[in-house]
């Protein structure tokens, strides 16, 4: 029983993580990128899915899934555009500028504070099953998770505007000379990693029942080790990644004796670090690409 | 000067190297030995490995089989940066000059290097310099210097080391001529002021026969001639490597539709006067072409000459300096590259360009970009499989895993479900086997003979001219030479057009 | 006239100006009041970080997010031996019995961090080098998450999320700027040294640097375990100017704030170094003014907590895009060592 309920921490933390890791993957993919501002994004969400939670629901979906959109369109426009073609250390650094602007702008307008988050504190309610008792949030969470992992999947694979963003992220010109509107793709990649981030948002402001301008740091510094795992620049290896951080992590907290467990995070980092030395495509190298010269 | 030739102390050697990537050999058995004290000149087509031997010789590239020795010690498994400590310098295609230092500190870097002081570097740094003649530049920045004066200090830093053994990567691209002629008695002088030995990769031919001792040529990465330059520029394997084998037999030379040319009628693309420009180098100069709706015109010129570069322009991928280039009647100026494959035009880049991490299909699919309805689509799609049967049964499969010859139609297939006015082809022979080659070039006629447009641009001057109803040579960013296909083929002009020199009677002239 | 000059004289010329700057700087904030002097302190700490870390990132080129561990470690070494043997049995018990009964004049524990910052360095040091391009930047940055989560959940030696107090007052305006002056001239002398001139030849065209017989790793090697060595004595300065060492504070914030001056300033040049850090000082004073609130007359303007940040992201962000290189543009102050 015990292990079953491991197994299910593992999948939901880790589903969480690959969702991260994806929408920075995605967005890495495209412009060589590391967004870290994808944390701020997924903190914006929080704020507005609980400021707007007097709404009916289906409102406060839409209105804060159409905010955070915008606002992933709009980091693109002003912050990351005018550097594209810029080295990678510059737009890692413009990014670093764009997360602590925006955790400062919410410092600004609502203090640095936390607040309670309310949104449909029906998650919180526990059901049993099978001599679990769990809460409702795991079995939602689970539920969007795999929708949204599917969903990013055959927008990949299936559509014509996805099957554009892969072409794109190997080989810009190629993608060019194939009459592939990069401006529109690299939009379309904001939009589907602010989808991602939006879920995040819910479930994770939902599972610390709080939302505070620095929310979307640990997320995404997890869903970072996870990406680099997963080998930067590969979406189905950040996805894989995101799993493997959420294993690792319960398994550390399974294992570790209780004084080392804060330590996760430093052994989640030491990880990194030997990964980057050692193997430094990531866990899995995508085969196709070692074929070519 | 004269050494013996088993002297392995005073020469650099290689032997039985080979290099592999993933399945493809780069190079494979090459032996190769540079005495100190001669001239080495090392050709081969565009594609025959030439660079990777050198970043072999240099440290650059581990050979995956065969050994490098310096002056008789194995270099196996030294850093890039042991062999110039030990007498090696090289440069680079690209100069690959600190850019934001002076010309001074890239020599004096090079001294540093080797483990030099600061000060020691210094002086040797301003003696090579003054050697050079460059002397008052030493205080420029690197990267605000005419590209003739970069290639210069890219060599007086590889002579900052004192070397032993000098590795020319294509000294003389870019160069205006007499640039060329004063480098040629530059390198000459370097070899008896250092007594090095000099490796010297280059596309100018004329440049290669009087300056080498002995020339050494590379073809799909093996050595195919060895010898003095007369007897390399007799060879005819040799001229067959760059111009390909003249086919007599099995091939079948195209019936030509039209064969006088439609002058009278506006041609689909016409090109006036352009002019190219990578920062201080030149790659057109006043390059004028035409190409009339539905025929099959072929660009011919070595590596270095600027087809890449013309296609590009066309492309809308490089921006023009002057000239026009105008397209179905109307000038193509500030249009996107997307824009101008919606008008029509599709390109083949060079080295194919497939997207290895996509399936066929989604390869495929990313051509369609620009297709108005779903059945039109469907139609176009199922035409171009049909003409591509090894396509269709490789569909769900990653391009990648393709065959070189696979990946050529796919990238053909790629661009004509685009639904091309104008296919542009880039060097489609390119790395091929012969075989692929001939099975590429049947499918460019039946395209001819089916309406299509076709630009091609090609090293393998035999197979295009027997392809194409018109042809350019291209050299040095200048058309060298026009006219019918069949006519060049025989034409004794053409050989001098395209080398620089006529390969028959072996005669450099400038 | 100062291409005339060898790359050593110009370097000390250089290293002379900046500090005169510094000294100008230190005798007109001494006749100021106190909280002007904290603020001229906190400043040349500062420098001493900024310069520090631009002795590896200005020359290799590699910007690193993990320098403010090695201000982290030379922070907690103060307090592991400066902190009387009393307090340190009860914030720290976890220490070995000889380092408590250890109480060092402060002067002693500030070198004690740098050397300890620079051995942790060259630790991980030897790994990271291997490194190239982005996969740098991202090692130093889980260098950075990894002593975090150290510092901040080790608590029988670092006190954890709480802080360590009882450090004695040493720092000061004249000792900090004596610090960051010394920085500066050991920066100055650095660049213009053999090492440092091959290390920025690596930075320029790494292939090219290769192939005239430098070895990367190496030099950078170095350049990080020499930088490692004044960001740690910076540390043991900060914590013997708040008196207290926290956790928190060596993480994302201040790397955000020191990366900030470097690429503001023009992390190609050692100038850049510190003038980025006396403009992002002065503007971020200028906003934390600001953030009081102020009457514009026809309306008042609210005071907003996080308008000091806000601004100083805004600036860099707008450096990036219109300046790339930095208010000085990589050059040296009079040109002053010719490479930019």
């Amino acid at each position: 029983m015990i292990a079953l309920q491991y197994i299910l921490d593992a999948i939901n933390i880790g589903g969480l993580y690959a969702m991260m890791a994806l929408g920075i993957g995605l967005i890495f993919g495209i412009m060589r990128l590391i967004n870290f501002a994808h944390g701020e994004v997924v903190m914006a969400g929080g704020y507005a899915i609980g400021l707007l939670a007097t709404l009916p629901g289906p409102l406060v979906i839409v209105l804060s899934l159409a905010f955070i959109i915008a606002l992933a369109l709009l980091i693109e426009q002003t912050a990351f555009r005018p550097l594209r073609g810029q080295d990678p250390a510059s737009l890692l650094v413009a990014s670093f500028a764009v997360s602590y602007f925006l955790q400062n702008l919410t410092v600004m307008i609502f203090g640095a504070r936390p607040l309670p988050f309310t949104f449909a504190p029906v998650l919180a309610e526990t059901i049993e099953v099978a001599g679990l008792r769990l809460p409702l949030l795991q079995f939602v969470s689970l539920g969007l998770m795999i929708i949204a992992l599917a969903g990013v999947a055959a927008l990949l694979k299936r559509t014509a505007l996805g099957i554009q963003l892969r072409a794109a992220a190997e080989d810009v010109v190629t993608a060019r000379l194939s009459g592939v509107k990069v401006n529109r793709v690299i939009a379309f990649a904001f939009v589907m990693s602010a989808v991602l981030a939006w879920i995040v948002s819910l479930i994770y402001s939902a599972q610390i029942g709080q939302l505070s301008p620095a929310m979307g740091v640990r997320p995404l510094i997890i869903g970072f080790v996870a990406t680099i795992l997963g080998g930067l620049g590969s979406l189905p290896g950040a996805a894989l990644g995101g799993f493997v951080v959420g294993a690792i992590s319960v398994l550390l907290d399974a294992v570790l004796p209780a004084d080392l467990r804060p330590f996760r995070e430093a052994f989640l980092f030491g990880l990194v670090f030997v990964i980057l030395v050692v193997r430094p495509d990531g866990l899995l190298r995508v085969r196709a690409m070692q074929e070519r010269v | 000067m004269e050494r013996n030739a088993g002297d392995t102390r005073n020469s650099l050697t290689a032997r039985g190297v080979g290099v592999h990537f993933e399945g493809l050999r780069a190079l494979e058995g090459i032996d190769l030995d540079l005495a100190r004290g001669e001239i080495l000149g090392l050709i081969g087509p565009n594609g025959a490995g030439k660079t990777t031997l050198v970043n072999v010789l240099s440290g650059f590239q581990e050979p995956s089989v065969g050994t490098v020795e310096l002056d008789g010690q194995p270099t196996t498994g030294w850093a890039p940066h042991q062999f110039p400590r030990r007498g090696l310098g090289r440069t680079f295609q690209a100069a690959r000059l600190f850019p934001d230092m002076t010309v001074l500190e890239n020599v004096e870097m090079a001294g540093v290097g080797i483990g030099l002081s600061r000060s020691q570097a210094r002086d040797g740094a301003a003696e090579i310099l003054d050697y050079l003649g460059i002397a008052a530049r030493q205080h420029v920045t690197a990267s605000a210097l005419a590209y003739g004066e970069q290639r210069l200090v890219g060599i007086g830093r590889a002579l900052a080391i004192t070397p032993r053994y000098l590795l020319l990567d294509e000294p003389a691209a870019g160069l205006s001529p007499q640039e060329a002629a004063d480098l040629l008695t530059r390198i000459t002088a370097i070899r008896d002021r250092y007594d090095c030995g000099i490796l010297v990769i280059e596309h100018n031919m004329q440049l290669i026969m009087k300056l080498c001792d002995r020339v050494q040529v590379l073809a799909r990465g093996k050595t195919i001639s060895k010898g003095s330059p007369t007897q390399v520029q007799t060879d005819q394997t040799v001229r067959e490597a760059y111009l390909g084998a003249t086919h007599q037999t099995g091939t079948r030379v195209r019936e030509r539709v039209q064969a006088t040319v439609i002058q009278d009628t506006a041609p689909l693309l016409k090109i006036e006067d352009l002019v190219v420009d990578y920062g201080s180098v030149r790659a057109l100069s006043n390059v004028s072409i035409a190409v009339g709706d539905g025929e099959f015109v072929a660009v011919i010129g070595p590596n270095g000459a600027g087809k890449s570069t013309l296609l590009s322009a066309i492309a809308g991928l490089t921006r023009a300096g002057s000239g026009t280039i105008s397209y179905n009647g109307g000038p193509l100026a500030s249009e996107r590259t997307a824009a101008r494959v919606e008008m029509g035009i599709a390109l083949v880049p060079e080295g194919r360009r497939i997207l290895s991490n996509l399936t066929v299909e989604e390869n495929l699919r990313i051509g369609q970009t620009t297709r108005r309805s779903e059945l039109d689509a469907a139609r176009r799609f199922e035409d171009v499989l049909e003409r591509f049967p090894v396509l269709r049964s490789r569909l769900k499969g990653y391009a990648g895993k393709l065959s070189g010859g696979e990946q050529q139609q796919l990238a053909i297939a790629r661009a004509l479900l685009a639904e091309p006015k104008l296919l542009l082809l880039d060097e489609p022979s390119l790395g091929l086997a012969p075989l692929m080659i001939d099975s590429v070039y049947e499918t460019l006629s039946a395209l001819s003979e089916g309406g299509l447009t076709i630009l091609l641009m090609e090293q393998n001057a035999n197979r295009a001219l027997m392809a194409a109803d018109r042809a350019y040579v291209l050299r040095h960013g200048t058309v060298e030479l026009d006219g019918q296909a069949d006519a060049l083929r025989v034409d004794p002009a053409f050989d001098r057009a395209y080398f620089g020199f006529d390969t028959r009677e072996g005669v450099v002239t400038n | 006239m100062a291409r005339y000059l060898s790359p050593k004289a110009a370097s000390l010329v250089l290293a002379v100006l900046l500090i005169v700057a510094v000294a100008v700087v230190t005798l007109v904030c001494s006749q100021l009041s106190g909280g002007s002097q904290r603020v001229a302190t906190d400043a040349m700490i500062k420098l001493t970080i900024v310069v520090g870390m631009y002795m590896f990132a200005g020359n290799s080129g590699v910007l690193s997010f993990g320098h403010i561990s090695f201000l982290g470690l030379g922070a907690y070494s103060a307090a592991w031996l400066t902190i009387s043997p009393s307090i340190k049995a009860s914030l720290m018990p976890g220490l070995p019995a000889w380092l408590i009964a250890l109480e060092l004049h402060p002067a002693a524990g500030t070198v004690a961090g740098g050397l300890l910052a620079s051995a942790v360095a060259l630790l991980f040091g030897l790994p990271l080098t291997r490194l190239a391009g982005i996969a740098a930047s991202i090692g130093t940055f889980a260098l950075l998450v990894i002593f975090y989560a150290t510092f901040s959940n080790w608590t029988p030696v670092t006190g954890g999320q709480g802080s360590l107090y009882g450090l004695p007052t040493f720092t000061n305006l004249p000792i900090a700027a004596g610090v960051a002056s010394l920085t500066i001239l050991a920066a100055a002398l650095y660049q213009a040294s053999a090492a440092g001139f091959r290390l920025r030849g690596s930075r320029e065209d790494p292939i090219a640097a290769r192939a005239v017989g430098i070895d990367i790793r190496r030099e950078r090697l170095i350049a990080f375990v020499i930088s490692a060595f004044f960001v740690g004595m910076a540390g043991a300065l900060y914590a013997h100017f708040l008196t207290v060492v926290v956790a928190g504070e060596f993480y994302l914030k201040l790397t955000f704030i020191t990366v900030a001056m470097l690429v503001i300033g023009g992390m190609r040049s050692l100038t850049g170094a510190v003038v980025g850090t006396a403009f992002v000082t002065l503007f971020s004073e200028l906003l934390r003014q600001t953030e009081r609130g102020f009457d514009l007359g026809f309306v008042v303007v609210g005071g907003r907590l996080g308008l000091q940040e806000v601004g100083l992201s805004a600036a860099m962000l707008l450096a990036l895009i219109f300046r790339p290189r930095g208010i000085t543009g990589g050059r040296e102050l009079g040109g002053l060592g010719t490479s930019r």
